[in-house]
């Protein structure tokens, strides 16, 4: 996207997104060279140091003996808590789990998000108090939030049970235990996860969507384009750049956060919901063993490193053209 | 939880980075205390408001002026102790005084020596009960790493009526199987043991196994010994009593669940500290009225339950006032007998000569006196998670990533065999013990 | 013509049927907590009884409680006041670093935006830790100060890609034009691009607002006293003792920090979208 249409003669001469002004004495604000950098330092190194520098300590204690109450940081052991932890049949679960987990809970996300997005590109009544219930999710605080979803699928007290069984979807004497069968637990916290994060994907899908300029919509309906033939062939490519940020943000913040299954199900039953971060905090922070605890919480991260860069490059790319 | 917040400061050090000190809210705002000691004290929520009132409000308001001492006490949820603690000794910063719910054996190298309050409580009180000297002290460095003011017993919780119905008495075992089936099968309320990645889960297992003869680890805590055929009795026992009389709402616990299912009425028997109870009695007196209170169900071996709860204070190395955290704890012990009071019962002291006549005083309570004339005894039928080792970091990483827990779990969801699930726990536990070069 | 107005009515009822069972599934939760907010024990507590209505007497306890026995509105407004400083700081670093990642970043551009939004691999039960010691050394324990310069690592990152993705929507020309016309670069920004991605500004606004209360882990760890505490910290713990949940304060203490940002983010919706059809960037 380097070029420029020229305007005036003075542009012309100068390649790169030039300005006007003669190229002799340009203000050191107006210098590209100087002015880029110092527009970015700044944020670079503020995360450079509050994350960075925090990080590479959690590098270091993944291959250390540090326990919780370590003065300094261990003793250097190499890749030994790597192994030791890849000998627990819990830290297997716990990688399936993760991938399940996150896998599951981004489609949905992505798919519903696009749904409910294109539904709030159309005119319908009612379309302002919708747009605030469906908000509410992700403003509510997310420690109260689940706190609530613990009564909405508690095992006495359900109302979801209870409106089930008033439509006779379930017997009285069985209600399904959303906590205590794997699947179900499974299938609880993927719901509550996706149920906090729909608004936000929604709201990023939406800016997507009314970002499409209209002569784009309107030619291809003119062509004769479909609905689903529009949807495939023109909004979902120039959404690509929107859904894999979106999907890419999901993805890691589905691997890195553990609120939702640490209030609902504390990884369990017999481990059926623990995924690596949540094992990672009972090891490492309950467990006392913080080595332990940063080795299982890095384990995916060259895998994550990979995938990250991968998306990130297609949603540049994409965005360019 | 009241005024004294707004008007709490300390000095901001290092103000380089946060120069522009300005008359912004009294959170942001923190200047210097003229002069006078301060004590900072983290501790729990406590399920009983009215102690907490009584802490915060009296005992250290008191305490503080009759030393001279600002004296501020911080809740933390208990959920969120531990995570709390990491942070202070990470940062190095924090209270001088933290009270952890469950022995922190792991924080030892980051806390002061209680040996000498340990000598001076046990001049003025004698000794502590067993279960709390054996938690909290370290023999290899024979060193008491945290004090203990109070512990909670962990009562059985039944209904006196259907009991009484079917009738059987919740004394052994065999008894509450059979007890519960029948009741389950006359009048079709479940029991309620769960087996859950929890608390509560963590102390019935252990008492279970105890009363069979088995054990985590040996006494000098040091060889893991889950593995043995008491282990598999055990085992096959609750699945037994989750075959034939609960459902499978005992996997999706936490600590509140097994108190929600006794309280509404549904429940025929769990096993809980007196939060179950006491809720009862201000949420569903009548109901209370129908609630009893029996110990432990003694197994082929003996009758043991786990302590519930087990406070105890640490002193952080970094503590500004270590000295006067000491001597906090000194006459807060000495005080035990309105601590146990405002809390209910709930705290049961460590130190039992720190409450005069405790027979006398749960045969006086109002609602259910003679429910809780049971728990007179509950020292001795009580141990604690390592028993009969001590309670080390390895046996604290076992407990907090609920292997016990989970190998019952296995078996009564049909995924394995009593004899595989305890050997998969074995090997789980000796990684764990080997980490912590033991 | 007829076929097409089925089609249409087919349309039309899909559309409202969609949205209305989107809208009740996700508002589902918050209508059973206003109920839980209201209800007394005995209803609450009562395996009868039905739970979506009130079986009893309203009543004012649980508010009572929440508000009386509790910091709340003291949390209330500490979350706020630290909302609103950490959005200034995001905005201050983010919107520099985005409008420069779009337009002036050239070969590193590309490998800078990708690891500065990498720093969100890490998470935060890691980093909370050597965190709270970095935290003690600049003697910010148990302040909101420690939440003010600590939580803007991680709506930096998000917030910079959100803005150079505005940007990059703004042709080239109009800074152009302006620097044609004599306008040094750094005024161009200020006084023709900026009020033109306004809904991009509002946006980044709302997501770093949004991450900001709703953050727990940091909260929980850097600040003891109740008095500096935030809602997302403060309300679970004092009202969950133990095993013994407070149901109705703490689902009141849910609803009435959700439903003013709710509205809240709703007006701005308008702006946001709004801003995106008004011509000005076509």
């Amino acid at each position: 996207m380097g070029k420029v249409e020229g305007k005036t003669s003075a542009l012309e001469a100068v390649p790169l997104g030039g300005t006007a002004v003669r190229a002799s004495r340009r203000p050191l604000l107006d210098r590209e060279s100087f002015l880029g950098p110092i527009m970015i330092l700044p944020a670079v190194l503020y995360v450079l140091a509050l994350v960075g520098v925090p990080f590479v300590l959690s590098l270091y204690l993944a291959v250390s003996d540090a326990k919780i109450a370590s003065t300094g940081l261990g003793r250097f052991i190499g890749l030994a808590n790597f192994t030791s932890v890849l000998q627990s049949p819990t830290f297997l679960r716990s990688l399936v789990n993760t991938f399940v987990f996150t896998v599951v809970s981004q489609a949905l996300v992505l798919v519903l998000a696009k749904i409910l997005a294109t539904c709030l590109t159309k005119q319908f009544y009612g379309k302002s108090i919708v747009r605030f219930l469906i908000l509410l999710p992700w403003v509510a605080p997310i420690s109260l939030g689940t706190i609530g979803w613990k009564w909405m699928l508690d095992s006495l007290y359900s109302p979801v049970n209870w409106v089930l069984q008033a439509l006779h979807v379930i017997p009285q004497s069985s209600w399904p235990m959303w906590f205590g069968v794997r699947e179900l637990a499974m299938a609880s916290v993927i719901g509550v996860h996706v149920w906090r994060l729909l608004p936000f994907a929604t709201v990023i899908i939406l800016a997507g969507l009314t970002s499409i300029p209209r002569e784009v919509e309107e030619a291809s309906a003119v062509d004769g384009a479909g609905f689903w033939s529009r949807e495939f062939y023109i909004v979902l490519p120039l959404l690509r750049p929107i859904l894999t940020v979106a999907g890419l943000f999901g993805i890691i913040f589905a691997f890195t956060d553990m609120t939702v299954i640490y209030v609902l199900t504390r990884g369990g039953p017999a481990d059926g919901t623990q995924v690596l971060s949540s094992l990672a905090f009972f090891t490492g922070i309950l467990g006392g063993d913080l080595a332990g605890g940063a080795a299982i919480s890095l384990f995916l991260f060259p895998m994550l490193l990979l995938v990250a860069v991968v998306m990130l490059r297609i949603a540049r790319r994409a965005e360019v053209s | 939880m009241g005024s004294s917040q707004f008007t709490r400061r300390s000095f901001l050090k290092g103000a380089g980075v946060v120069a522009a000190v300005a008359t912004g809210p009294t959170a942001f705002v923190r200047t210097a205390r003229a002069q006078g000691k301060t004590l900072k004290i983290a501790q729990w929520t406590h399920f009983v408001p009215a102690f907490d009132d009584w802490f915060d409000k009296k005992f250290t308001k008191e305490w503080g002026e009759k030393n001279g001492v600002h004296v501020t006490v911080d809740h933390i949820s208990v959920n969120d102790l531990r995570a709390r603690a990491a942070a202070e000794v990470g940062a190095r910063k924090g209270h001088d005084l933290f009270g952890f719910l469950d022995p922190p054996p792991a924080y030892e190298d980051q806390v002061h020596s209680m040996n000498d309050v340990v000598s001076e409580l046990e001049k003025k009180f004698g000794k502590a009960i067993n279960l709390v000297q054996r938690a909290t002290f370290n023999p290899r460095t024979k060193n008491y790493f945290a004090l203990s003011d109070n512990w909670v017993p962990d009562p059985l919780h039944y209904r006196l009526d259907w009991w009484g119905e079917v009738g059987v008495k919740p004394d052994s075992w065999d008894h509450v199987r059979e007890g519960a089936r029948k009741i389950k099968e006359k009048m079709g309320h479940p029991a309620g043991f769960g087996i859950s990645q929890e608390l509560d889960t963590n102390m019935m297992l252990r008492g279970l196994l105890w009363s069979f003869g088995a054990q985590e680890q040996d006494e000098s805590s040091t060889k893991v010994a889950i593995n043995s055929k008491a282990t598999v009795e055990a085992i096959k026992l609750m699945t037994a009593v989750y075959k034939e009389s609960m459902t499978n709402e005992v996997f999706t616990w936490d600590p509140s669940g097994n108190n929600r299912f006794f309280v509404s009425g549904k429940g025929s028997i769990i096993q809980n500290a007196i939060s179950a109870i006491r809720t009862a009695e201000k949420q569903n007196p009548d109901l209370a009225k129908k609630m009893g209170l029996a110990p432990p169900a003694a197994g082929p071996k003996t009758r043991m339950g786990s302590e519930h709860l087990l406070h105890c204070y640490v002193v952080w190395k970094f503590a500004e006032n270590p000295d006067l955290a000491k001597k906090f704890i000194i006459d807060l012990v000495a005080s035990y007998n309105d601590a146990f009071l405002a809390s209910e019962f709930y705290n049961f002291p460590s130190f039992p000569k720190s409450v005069t006549d405790l027979r006398g005083k749960l045969a006086a309570d109002k609602f259910n006196a003679q429910q809780y004339l049971i728990l007179a005894d509950a020292e001795k039928w009580s141990a604690y998670p390592g028993y009969p080792g001590h309670t080390t970091a390895a046996i604290d990483e076992v407990f907090n990533t609920f292997v016990i827990p989970n190998m019952f779990a296995r078996v009564a969801k049909g995924e394995q065999s009593a004899e595989d699930s305890a050997k998969q726990a074995e090997a789980e536990m000796q990684r764990i013990f080997a980490k912590w070069g033991k | 013509m007829r076929r097409r107005s089925v089609r249409y009515l087919a349309g039309r009822v899909g559309l409202y049927l969609t949205v209305s069972a989107f809208s009740a599934l996700l508002a589902f939760p918050f209508y059973w907590m206003f109920l839980a907010t209201f209800k007394t024990d005995r209803d609450l507590y009562d395996l009868k009884n039905n739970p979506l209505v009130f079986n009893d007497h309203l009543t004012l306890a649980n508010l009572k409680l929440l508000f009386e026995r509790t910091l709340y509105t003291t949390w209330l407004w500490n979350t706020f006041v630290v909302g609103a400083t950490v959005v200034a700081i995001t905005l201050l670093l983010a919107l520099p670093a985005g409008y420069a990642l779009a337009r002036l970043a050239g070969r590193w551009g590309e490998p800078l935006g990708i690891g500065i939004f990498l720093t969100y691999l890490v998470p935060s039960t890691l980093l909370f830790i050597p965190l709270s010691r970095i935290v003690a050394l600049l003697g910010l324990q148990d302040s909101l100060w420690s939440l003010v310069v600590v939580y803007p690592s991680f709506t930096i990152p998000f917030c910079v890609w959100l803005l150079m993705g505005f940007f990059k929507s703004i042709p080239k020309e109009i800074e152009e034009a302006a620097m044609v016309d004599g306008c040094s670069r750094a005024r161009a920004i200020v006084q023709i691009i900026m009020p033109i991605s306004l809904a991009g500004i509002l946006s980044a606004v709302i997501f770093a607002f949004t991450l900001t209360i709703q953050e727990f882990v940091y909260a929980l760890t850097f600040i003891t006293s109740s008095g500096a505490q935030t809602v997302s910290v403060g309300v679970p713990t004092n009202l969950v003792r133990g095993d013994v949940f407070f149901w109705g304060s703490l689902m009141a203490g849910c609803l009435i920090t959700s439903i003013p940002v709710a509205i809240l983010y709703n007006l701005f919706l308008d702006r946001f979208i709004a801003g995106f059809t008004v011509g000005a960037i076509k």
